[in-house]
């Protein structure tokens, strides 16, 4: 059988015969007829095929194949037949038309294929609440597509802070020098430096191989989407303003996410630190002493109010030999750290107690425990006092505010403290006095949110205040005495809200 | 994440398994090429291709592996993927390859039915 029907038989046979493509069999037949030690097939600059060492000034021939042009080049042997020459430019136009086919199908794929990871991702992203889900579709979805050999997603900017913790795995290699950027998703390699990563211009990056777009929602900047080295078929290209604009696309959709995903975890924290704060709460209630002591010819009442959900001021009241241990203190500070502070020196105290040592000893300890378990410039004010079954009062303050002694007759004295706050100054001493509860009188001890609470015109309700109103409340029982001092206060603020805790502790001996 | 990497996991004469790890382009996609003809020459004509480590393809990945699925459609076998995630079976199916490759969720799966049918 002749070249010329082989070949035309091969090209109705297919663009390739096993791993051998159409051009080369066409080369195949060519060196089979004229015996040529060299041949190649092209079309326009384009070289198809080429077998033998590639002729450099070799004969060349047209392929005849309608509206393309091929070209053949032999070198050595006789020339080419004019119907193998034909059959060749009719089997070459076939291939042509059909490879031209097969790339446009491949083309109109591609673009659907380009739809649909738009629609993906924005399916992907909106659907999702995890940060590190929402880098890594991002990142997975904008290489491929851009045909990318790498591409990085960085965090980086005003609202990344937010979210480097959400990541998982967020890179620690290349970080900012001030921890400010991470990588949160990497593929095939690094694209940017960090420094670049955070000084990335509204307007992004173009140049050649490298492309990056900031990834900026309402709160500013959350990071950066870059890409490098855009791949086509055995190199690379650059890219172009189109591809730019398709990763900007993807960036606006991605910080869409990021930013519903900070605000739900921001929501979830914020609900967890609330059901956190109401256990608090119910833990520090529960510290504080629900029902007093009794002692005989005495009658007590105290109340606690906390300007937020737990509170720094701690007061205990424990049976001590013939009589009992009062304590009433005020911890520097509000809010949960406070609280914290306060439940370890009520702690301290009931440990104390259980020996009952003098309470220049208790203040000693007390001290140093603070001094070493708390920070510097943390402190705590207390009052404490063994009041014994005969009105005899042995009293210690702490830096704390004057305790008022109103007598029967209407009297008051102040009982002023006689050392620094505890764990204050570590050199500091303490020491304790004596006075007596007589019959009738009352004693009312209390914190600084009380007498510190001020009116309209920021004037404060004040030691004197409190003095009157525990000189004017003769025979009154405790209770309502406490009750009293609330009001009063409240009434003083104009029931604003507070802006420290507020605790009471009342004694009155009864009478004759 | 994603480096590319490729291995013969398995080959009975009949059947061989290749598995990918990591971003099939250009590079992974090449490589993937070479290897599935090194394998037709031999005279394998069952392919089976493991994407579960795979999670990214580009479209040059995907038109390297157009022409193995053409390369071993020519020679009469067969060209499998097992294991695709969700996203890269979506690609497969509109990029024309879930057409004529046989697609499998699992490797014993796959391996079961062309044993059977090798």
């Amino acid at each position: 059988m002749s070249a010329f029907v082989k070949l035309l038989e091969a090209g109705a046979r297919g663009p390739r015969e096993g791993s051998v493509h159409l051009p080369e069999t066409v080369l195949d037949a060519v060196l089979g007829e004229t015996g040529a030690v060299a041949a190649r097939i092209g079309l326009g600059e384009e070289v198809l095929a080429v077998r033998g060492q590639a002729p450099g000034t070799g004969r060349r021939y047209e392929l005849p194949a309608g509206r393309d042009s091929f070209w053949l080049e032999t070198s050595g042997g006789s020339e080419p037949s004019e119907l193998l020459r034909m059959a060749g430019g009719v089997v070459l136009g076939a291939w042509a038309v059909r490879d031209q086919l097969k790339r446009a199908r491949f083309a109109e794929r591609r673009r659907l294929w380009e739809m649909e990871s738009l629609r993906a991702i924005g399916e992907a992203l909106g659907g999702s609440l995890e940060p590190t889900h929402i880098a890594e579709e991002l990142l997975l979805n904008a290489t491929a597509l851009l045909d990318a050999r790498r591409g990085e997603v960085w965090l980086a900017g005003a609202g990344a802070p937010a979210l480097a913790s959400a990541v998982r795995g967020a890179a620690a290699a290349d970080p900012c020098a001030d921890g400010s950027c991470l990588v949160a998703a990497r593929v095939g390699g690094g694209v940017l430096t960090a420094a670049e990563a955070a000084s990335l211009p509204d307007s992004g990056l173009l140049e050649g191989s490298r492309l990056a777009v900031p990834i900026s929602g309402r709160r500013g900047r959350l990071g950066v989407l870059a890409v490098a080295e855009r791949e086509v078929r055995g190199g690379t290209a650059p890219f172009s303003p189109t591809d730019a604009e398709t990763l900007g696309l993807f960036a606006a959709q991605a910080a869409v996410a990021l930013e519903s995903a900070v605000l739900h975890r921001e929501a979830v924290e914020r609900l967890r630190l609330e059901r956190e704060l109401e256990l608090a709460a119910v833990v520090q209630k529960e510290l504080l002493p629900s029902a007093l002591p009794e002692l005989p010819g005495f009658e007590l009442a105290a109340r606690n109010q906390s300007s937020r959900r737990v509170g720094g001021d701690v007061f205990d009241v424990i049976e001590a030999g013939d009589g009992l241990f009062l304590m009433l203190g005020d911890v520097a500070g509000k809010g949960v750290p406070a609280a914290l502070m306060a439940a370890s020196v009520q702690s301290a105290v009931r440990v104390l107690m259980l020996s009952q040592p003098p309470l220049v000893e208790v203040a000693r300890q007390l001290h140093a425990h603070l001094l070493r378990t708390t920070p510097v410039n943390k402190f705590a004010t207390v009052f404490m006092a063994y009041l014994h079954a005969d009105g005899q009062l042995e009293y210690l303050s702490a830096g704390h505010n004057p305790v008022v002694v109103a007598g029967a007759d209407g009297t008051t004295i102040l009982l002023s403290a006689s050392g620094p706050p505890l764990g204050l100054l570590p050199a500091a001493t303490f020491t304790s006095s004596r006075t007596e509860l007589a019959r009738g009188a009352l004693l009312l001890a209390y914190t600084d949110g009380i007498s510190e609470a001020v009116d309209a015109h920021d004037e404060e309700f004040g030691t004197r205040r409190i003095a009157e109103l525990a000189a004017g409340a003769r025979g009154t029982a405790p209770a309502a005495v406490v009750d009293r001092l609330f009001t009063a206060v409240e009434e003083h603020t104009g029931g604003a809200p507070l802006h420290d805790d507020r605790t009471v502790l009342a004694v009155r001996r009864a009478g004759v | 994440m994603e480096t590319f990497e490729l291995r013969l996991v398995e080959s009975d004469g009949s059947v061989a398994v290749l598995e990918v790890t990591g971003y099939i382009n250009n590079e992974g996609g090449e490589a993937i090429s070479r290897e599935a003809s090194r394998l037709l020459d031999s005279g394998i004509r069952t392919l089976l291709i493991d994407l579960h480590a795979t999670r990214i393809i580009n479209s040059i990945g995907i038109s390297l592996l157009l022409e193995v699925l053409e390369r071993t459609l020519d020679l009469g076998g067969t060209l499998a993927f097992c294991c695709l995630s969700p996203s890269i079976a979506k690609t497969f199916q509109i990029m024309g390859l879930a057409q004529y490759a046989r697609l499998f969720p699992d490797r014993p799966t796959a391996l079961a039915q062309l044993r059977g049918s090798s």
